[in-house]
């Protein structure tokens, strides 16, 4: 039960993702990189559910990713519907690897997979418009939106695995009390 | 039971191939859907922003008094635009009026919209408007403020519409420099240095062409073009040659990184 809570809960997040990202403006630091959820979540969805839940929570994520940052060239879409899903579920395939690790105790792994995954995602998306643009400009601006991105979604990690976690021991709660007071009836 | 997962990834990368396979209109539909489940969420984030922006002001003045006040801004500012996408139709009219008969020129209507999200992706440059097909909106209609040329709607949802701004890459638009014969196409640069983020490009000039800082470049308006004439695009900064072409640097117009209400052309009468 714990895991369809979860990828519900996951689910949700993924749809609300959007909304917050459109309401976070772009970071000037970071020459203009943008706050990236949807990797934080599948990546956490690798690391906390079963393959299933994985990968409903990463097609979600890639389909919802994909219709959010379509665009259109001289009427073509340029990169096209459908590779953000099977990039996160790659991705949540990797992360499910590192469950024995995470389930020792160690959920920080989330944090530097997040970083990377988010970061992977926008170099992947650099590299298909070079290739359909034909030339290849690679430079500071290019360096830290990439970079700046993996950073934030590095931020999100924890504030993902804080609420999971605070959500599973309110449920786990939950039913404990109505046992109790099962029993003592 | 271990095959289950293999199994439903296999389907779902054949469903991610079927995704690639649909056409651009199906994938703008689609788009269009997905914006229009996003449109409360940003209508009611903008309405916060403004909201909490203007409650020093709400504090001062009357309500009546306000909402009269920002009525008459947007006439002002409609009629500027007005002005300026017609300054460029009465030159022409004038020259010609000796030796044509009288026709009825094109009128523009525009229509007033505001920017209530910058766009989330990384690599374009887009916004969204409040207005969409219900308001008369299509895709490739010109975006503009006073000041001059924003850019171009690409997906319209029920409510909502996309714009491409100028300084996007992928945005091209025809454009002639003032005072001189030399025409070119304007794009965004595509960001890679501090320096240039935020400039646009004028391309394919001739090698020849003796272009000066703060000289103010125009849309063309070549026929079937999304773009009318003469709306001012932005300023020469600097122009250098290249091995095919000269290329003029230029800074735009409106400040595309701060624009809150602007003007699409919906339709010339």
């Amino acid at each position: 039960m714990r895991d369809v809570y979860l990828t519900m809960g996951l689910l949700g997040a993924v749809v609300m993702a959007f909304p917050l990202q459109e309401a976070i403006p772009a970071s000037e630091i970071f020459c203009g990189a943008r706050l990236l959820i949807v990797p934080s979540l599948v990546v956490y969805a690798g690391l906390a559910l079963p393959a299933v839940g994985m990968l409903v929570v990463g097609v979600l994520g890639g389909f919802l990713c994909d219709l959010a940052f379509l665009h259109f060239e001289l009427g073509r879409v340029e990169i096209g519907l459908g590779w953000s899903i099977v990039y996160f579920v790659v991705v949540g395939f990797l992360a499910s690897g590192f469950q024995p690790f995470f389930f020792r105790g160690h959920w920080w792994v989330s944090i530097p997979l997040s970083c990377v995954a988010a970061s992977l995602y926008l170099f992947l998306q650099f590299l298909m418009i070079t290739f359909r643009r034909e030339d290849i400009i690679f430079g500071e601006v290019t360096f830290w939106r990439i970079v700046g991105s993996g950073i934030f979604a590095s931020a999100v990690a924890p504030v993902v695995h804080g609420t999971a976690w605070f959500m599973e021991n309110r449920l786990r709660r939950r039913p404990r009390a109505r046992e109790s007071g099962l029993a003592r009836r | 039971m271990r095959r289950l997962p293999i199994i439903l990834g296999g389907l779902i990368v054949m469903g991610a191939v079927w995704l690639t396979t649909l056409s651009s209109r199906d994938v703008r539909d689609l788009q269009a859907g997905f914006m229009q489940w996003l449109a409360p969420f940003l209508k009611t984030g903008d309405a916060v922003t403004q909201q909490i922006g203007s409650l020093g002001q709400n504090l001062k003045t009357l309500d009546e008094l306000e909402e009269e006040n920002a009525k008459l801004r947007i006439q002002i500012r409609e009629l500027r635009a007005t002005n300026q996408l017609l300054r460029d139709i009465e030159a022409e009219n004038n020259k010609l009026r000796a030796a044509l008969d009288y026709r009825e020129r094109s009128v523009f209507r525009l229509l007033p919209a505001r920017v209530i999200s910058r766009d989330t992706s990384t690599w374009w440059n887009m916004v969204t408007i409040n207005r969409g097909f219900e308001d008369g909106l299509e895709s490739d209609m010109p975006v503009l403020t006073e000041s001059g040329l924003v850019g171009k709607t690409t997906t319209v949802s029920k409510n909502t519409a996309k714009v491409l701004l100028i300084s996007d890459e992928s945005c091209r638009v025809a454009a002639r420099v003032e005072g001189t014969p030399e025409q070119g196409i304007v794009s965004g640069i595509r960001p890679s240095e501090r320096q240039v983020d935020g400039f646009l490009q004028m391309t394919f000039l001739p090698k020849s062409a003796n272009l000066q800082a703060g000289q103010k470049v125009y849309t063309a308006g070549v026929t079937g073009a999304v773009f009318p004439s003469g709306i001012l695009i932005g300023t020469v900064e600097a122009f250098r040659v290249r091995a095919l072409d000269g290329q003029a640097i230029l800074s735009p117009a409106v400040d595309l990184s701060n624009v809150e209400d602007v003007f699409v052309v919906v339709e010339s009468k």
